[in-house]
């Protein structure tokens, strides 16, 4: 009964605007509603006990306990898998609608998982890498999410692959590509489609799409061995990605927060485009000859840009290609700024600030139409983070720049004060 | 559907535990049937998030003189054979190919000098991990520093050696066991 308008039931029935009948069947409503929903609390608590006692074995089991001899260590080794596969089994025929069953005894298994294979390279001397460690515990956890339809061992298996990949990639000397992340980022779509399909108002759907976008951003500069610059624009494809899955339908029509690749797309796409809006990125890319041939060669490229353009227009027969946000053209609109670059770097610096500024208004117009504070100022932030960028790199009198300042701050003001007062008008007219 | 789940639910189980199955049977094949060898070593103490605290092993012999550096630059694992020179193991030869009629570990190319001749291949051997009770192994490093300045003390590995397979079967300074002689020392310092 934690629902405001049910504490203003009584209130609406004495000033008659509903009768006490409509009341009744309000409550009815919403204590069907409480009943039938999975509680929460029970979830949310039963994955941090699985969690913590898990976490908590791996960490007693790594005491290595010397008055124990081989064979009684192993056994403690591999009791916790056993524990785990034997409450999943309960859980998977006897319990298998219960959400913090499911979920709490998936976590179990997948962390009892790493122990057991911990304990026995201990008792052995089993040298092994950490991220081999970490891609066979993973491989070997994955049908968790499946069998046990478990959102939160998926949840885990996106974070140790992307710890896996971030091993491989940055933290071991000599670096390598970890290309099996890949692979192993395949195995956990189907679930993320499954929530899509039938619980994309769930909350595990909107952490999937944070942690996947995540993820994604941070592994993907492991194909640093190309040169710093294609890297750069690999990383546009893959955010123009994001802000394209981030307009499907269900996605785009929950808030705003829960909308992970929407934001990490658009946050990502600005972020670059206002580190490419100074000149050294340009100058760069046109005085190395070799860039023309090497970018032919950049498949990590032309394949995320292959995606970009099939989901593009995948959403445009789908939409409309206007009624697409305009940030999702980005990574056609750099491409054609790097073939600008090889005559003029100059003109390409000055394109990407009138783009950049481009963008900026259409956040702001959007944010108008769609009647959304946020949005509107965040248009305005792109600008005032142009203008700031600007102040380092451009030959302009302190005056100008002062104006420009104020130019933007005074649009602030104006911006969000003629939105109050639009919706006040729109509350009013309606009344 | 219940029944797809059901079998792929008993292969998850089966491959959760086939995995560390393997690892136990295959360490226990070489540790006994396979040939000991002892390697003059120095550890240090380092941990892991997972596995605990462990030292690292340096040993002696992970080195060998090659006539042309650039044959091995791109070789990422090659093939040590081993001889027993006064009851310590000694490389006999390293070869990028399996050895046959002579004891062999698999191992990793750490580096390889170019600077000047001759040039040394660097190995890194799969048993540099030797894995303690969480309060034995920075002493243990310790320990195993004081014996390497007293030159009457030897540290050594014992490796168990089969089909290129290696099973590191215990850490000696001077014939006993390091965890003996940090025990020790701890029961020592304790009664103090």
């Amino acid at each position: 009964m934690s629902k405001p308008i049910l504490k203003d039931l009584h209130e609406l029935v004495e000033a008659t605007l509903i009768t006490e009948e409509t009341a009744q069947k309000i409550r009815v409503y919403y204590n069907q509603k409480e009943a039938q929903a999975p509680n929460r609390l029970v979830i949310v608590f039963g994955i941090l006990g699985a969690l913590l006692v898990g976490l908590g074995i791996i960490l007693i089991i790594a005491h290595n306990w010397d008055t124990l001899g081989k064979v009684p260590k192993l056994a403690i080794a591999l009791l916790p898998m056993l524990v785990g596969q034997a409450v999943c089994g309960f859980v998977f025929l006897k319990k298998r609608d219960h959400t913090a069953w499911r979920e709490s005894s998936a976590a179990f298994l997948f962390l009892s998982i790493a122990a057991s294979i911990s304990i026995v390279s201990q008792v052995y001397n089993i040298e092994g890498t950490l991220h081999g460690f970490l891609f066979l515990w993973m491989l070997l956890a994955f049908p968790v999410i499946y069998v046990m339809q478990s959102s939160f061992a998926s949840l885990l298996y996106i974070l140790g692959i992307t710890w896996y990949a971030c091993e491989l990639s940055y933290f071991n000397y000599p670096n390598e590509t970890a290309w099996w992340y890949w692979g192993l980022l395949l195995l956990a779509l189907p679930h993320y489609y499954l929530l899509y399909t039938k619980r994309s108002n769930s909350n595990f759907f909107a952490f999937h799409s944070w942690f996947i976008a995540a993820s994604v951003t941070t592994v993907l500069g492991m194909f640093g061995n190309w040169l710093e610059e294609i890297t750069v624009i690999t990383y546009i494809n893959v955010f123009c990605v994001f802000i394209l899955i981030g307009q499907v339908e269900k996605i785009y029509q929950r808030r705003l927060i829960t909308n992970g690749f929407l934001i990490a797309g658009s946050l990502g796409l600005i972020s670059i485009l206002l580190f490419l809006s100074f000149e050294e990125f340009w100058v760069e890319l046109s005085e190395g000859r070799e860039y023309r041939p090497e970018l032919m060669d950049a498949y990590p490229y032309w394949i995320t840009f292959g995606l970009a353009i099939a989901l593009l227009i995948w959403s445009g027969i789908k939409k409309s290609f206007l009624s697409l946000n305009v940030k999702s053209y980005g990574f056609i609109i750099v491409l054609l700024l790097v073939f600008i670059s090889f005559q003029s770097p100059q003109l390409a610096r000055i394109l990407t600030n009138i783009i950049l500024f481009a963008f900026g208004i259409f956040t702001i117009r959007d944010g108008a139409q769609q009647n959304r504070l946020s949005l509107l100022n965040y248009g305005l932030l792109i600008l005032t983070a142009l203008i700031i960028c600007r102040f380092f790199d451009v030959d302009m009198s302190f005056v100008v720049r002062g104006l420009l300042f104020v130019a933007v701050g005074v649009g602030f003001f104006a911006a969000n004060a003629w939105m109050v007062r639009k919706r006040k008008t729109e509350l009013n007219s309606n009344v | 559907m219940k029944k797809i789940l059901l079998l792929l639910f008993a292969l998850m189980c089966l491959a959760q535990w086939y995995v560390p199955g393997m690892m136990i049977y295959d360490q226990e094949q070489v540790l006994n049937e396979g040939k000991v060898y002892k390697f003059k070593t120095r550890p240090i103490d380092p941990s892991d998030p997972f596995r605990g605290k462990y030292i690292t092993l340096n040993f002696e012999e992970d080195h060998i003189n090659v006539t042309d550096f650039k044959e091995w630059e791109n070789v990422s694992d090659v093939y040590v054979s081993l001889r027993d020179s006064a009851g310590y193991a000694r490389i006999n030869s390293v070869s990028m190919y399996e050895p046959e009629g002579i004891d062999y570990i698999k191992a990793r190319v750490q580096s390889v000098d170019s600077y000047d001749a001759p040039y040394t291949l660097w190995i890194a051997y799969p048993f540099e991990r030797f894995y303690l009770e969480e309060s034995k192994a920075a002493e243990a490093e310790r320990v195993s520093w004081q014996a390497r300045t007293d030159s009457t003390q030897v540290t050594y590995a014992v490796v168990s050696v089969r089909d290129g397979k290696a099973g590191l079967k215990d850490v000696m300074i001077n014939d006993r066991s390091i965890a003996d002689v940090v025990s020790e020392i701890n029961q020592a310092q304790s009664s103090d």
